[in-house]
């Protein structure tokens, strides 16, 4: 029962950041434009507001989406529509269940040994999260096979090299954090994260004769973006090339993408091709958060001592529901920040060609990632033998 | 070990049926709707699919050349679950997450040496 508890609240999480994705996507297509005043429309005739098109106002778009929707649907000839449906079937399921695997908190009651707070509970669940990547981004090349044209086998090679090539170093970069937490569950790594670390430790007390013991009262909490940082900073272009789907209509960049599966001017299938973006979006936006800014925690807050002592007003039950839905909206706060960065991150990066991504990947990001995950190997062996423990 | 407890699959199923059916409500509707209205407004319209040029080659449905890529992608995929993510979930479920760093200390060397002795291209430099 309790699972399917998390699981609907798990939902109204993955709702929350949908709408965000979409206020984001907004703001993206409406920025950019405050500083051209000759292209700026006219001032209303009463007011402070300027006379914009219908549009423009968010209600109207997704009114006029939603009756799209009805109008007659279009067919086009040699594409095979099974294969189409059940492609994107397949997409939405891998990336449905790849967010359940997800953890957004920590444990019931903040305390170790409470139910995780993740839909999905799974040993091995990082191996299974990618493997579900790797499906979604099959079901998206599958799309591609299911026109008869070059351009669409051009499109489906495409996208299945770069999920072939992604996932490889998608491996690299997520084995530093199993060696780090001996663990491939998504859990343990969210309960690794918690707490603080001292990052100058090594320094202290033993430089040079002087004592730096003050040093290890700097501490910094214990995210895999501050213990890991180039980790980190390989999984943002991982991410990106993996879960980034490319349509037509690109609201972000609000231009022209490079190609589209089963557009057709159909709005079912914008629309379902939307759902699967934005749904894939919030997917390497969670994955950020959970494996590396700690879930829904809050740094250098132990939240154990006061639901202590509201627990001898409220009871138990209480302050560790008042916590869960806390650190459920931390998270979600979380994952829109982290997805407000990558939109601007996207508008100001050029995008790459295929050849050139792939190339990126393979003869920059792999031994990148295996240079980083040497070096991690090797601190950890360096450190462990002589009982320094990093935290 | 890999067992998956029924707890956890009720979750997996109540959150992956909500999402299908929070995307599905608008779309449902629509297609109530659709089919309330006037017959000749429910015509499907068919569209040719894209084709650049108007040669016999370019009007020819590459049937072959499909089947043989669908083919390709689906033997690759199984081929890969089978060659490689089923002895890699077995003997993880053997030998547990220590089994990865025995792994690594294996493929590592090899790695290393196989970067280093890659043939370098050297296309575009004036001393090639």
């Amino acid at each position: 029962m309790i699972s399917v508890v998390l699981a609907v609240v798990s939902f109204f999480v993955v709702m929350m950041a949908l709408y965000g994705v979409a206020v984001i996507e907004r703001t993206a297509r409406l920025s950019g434009v405050g500083h051209r005043r000759d292209i700026q429309p006219p001032m209303s005739e009463w007011g402070t507001q300027r006379l914009r098109a219908p549009g423009h106002y968010a209600a109207a778009r997704g009114l006029a989406s939603a009756a799209r929707l009805v109008r007659a649907r279009t067919v086009v000839e040699e594409a095979s529509a099974p294969l189409r449906r059940s492609s994107r079937t397949l997409s939405l399921l891998a990336t449905a269940s790849a967010l359940s695997i997800l953890p957004f908190a920590g444990t019931w009651g903040g305390v170790g040994t409470g139910r995780p707070l993740v839909a999905v509970d799974l040993d091995y669940g990082l191996g299974i999260l990618v493997f579900l990547i790797l499906l979604s981004g099959l079901a998206q090349a599958a799309t591609g096979l299911a026109e008869r044209n070059l351009w669409a086998r051009l499109g489906a090679l495409r996208i299945a090299g770069q999920s072939l090539i992604g996932v490889a170093l998608l491996l690299l970069v997520l084995a530093p954090l199993v060696l780090a937490t001996s663990s491939l569950r998504p859990h343990d790594i969210v309960l690794f994260q918690q707490g603080t670390f001292a990052p100058l430790y090594f320094l202290g007390g033993r430089f040079m004769g002087m004592s730096f013991s003050a040093l290890d009262a700097f501490r910094l909490p214990n995210w895999f973006v501050l213990r890991q940082p180039l980790t980190a900073i390989l999984i943002v272009p991982t991410l990106g090339l993996l879960l980034q789907r490319y349509s037509v209509y690109d609201t972000i960049n609000n231009t022209s993408g490079m190609s589209g599966f089963g557009l057709d001017s159909d709005p079912s299938d914008l629309y379902w091709t939307g759902i699967e973006s934005r749904l894939s979006s919030i997917l390497a936006a969670a994955i950020f958060v959970s494996l590396f800014l700690g879930a829904g925690a809050i740094p250098y807050f132990e939240p154990s001592g006061i639901l202590v002592r509201a627990q001898s007003l409220l009871g138990v039950g209480v302050p560790a529901a008042l916590f869960f839905v806390f650190e459920a909206s931390v998270f979600v706060v979380k994952v829109l920040v982290v997805l407000y960065l990558a939109s601007l991150l996207r508008r100001t990066a050029g995008r790459a060609r295929t050849d050139q991504s792939l190339e990126t990947m393979t003869r920059r990001l792999i031994p990148l990632a295996w240079a980083n995950l040497l070096l991690l190997s090797a601190l950890s062996l360096l450190s462990s033998p002589t009982g320094v423990v990093i935290r | 070990m890999l067992a998956v407890s029924e707890a956890e699959l009720m979750g997996w199923l109540a959150f992956v049926s909500l999402v299908i059916v929070g995307a599905s409500i608008i779309p449902l509707v629509a297609n109530l709707l659709r089919r309330r209205l006037p017959e000749h407004r429910n015509l499907r319209g068919r569209v040719p699919s894209l084709r650049l040029g108007q040669s016999q080659k370019t009007r020819r449905s590459p049937r072959h050349a499909v089947a043989a890529h669908r083919t390709f992608l689906a033997g690759t995929t199984m081929t890969g679950i089978s060659l490689v993510l089923i002895p890699f979930v077995g003997a993880l479920s053997e030998l547990d997450v220590s089994g990865l760093l025995v792994a690594f200390a294996f493929a590592a060397p090899s790695l290393v040496v196989a970067l280093h002795s890659r043939r370098r291209d050297y296309r575009g430099r004036p001393d090639a």
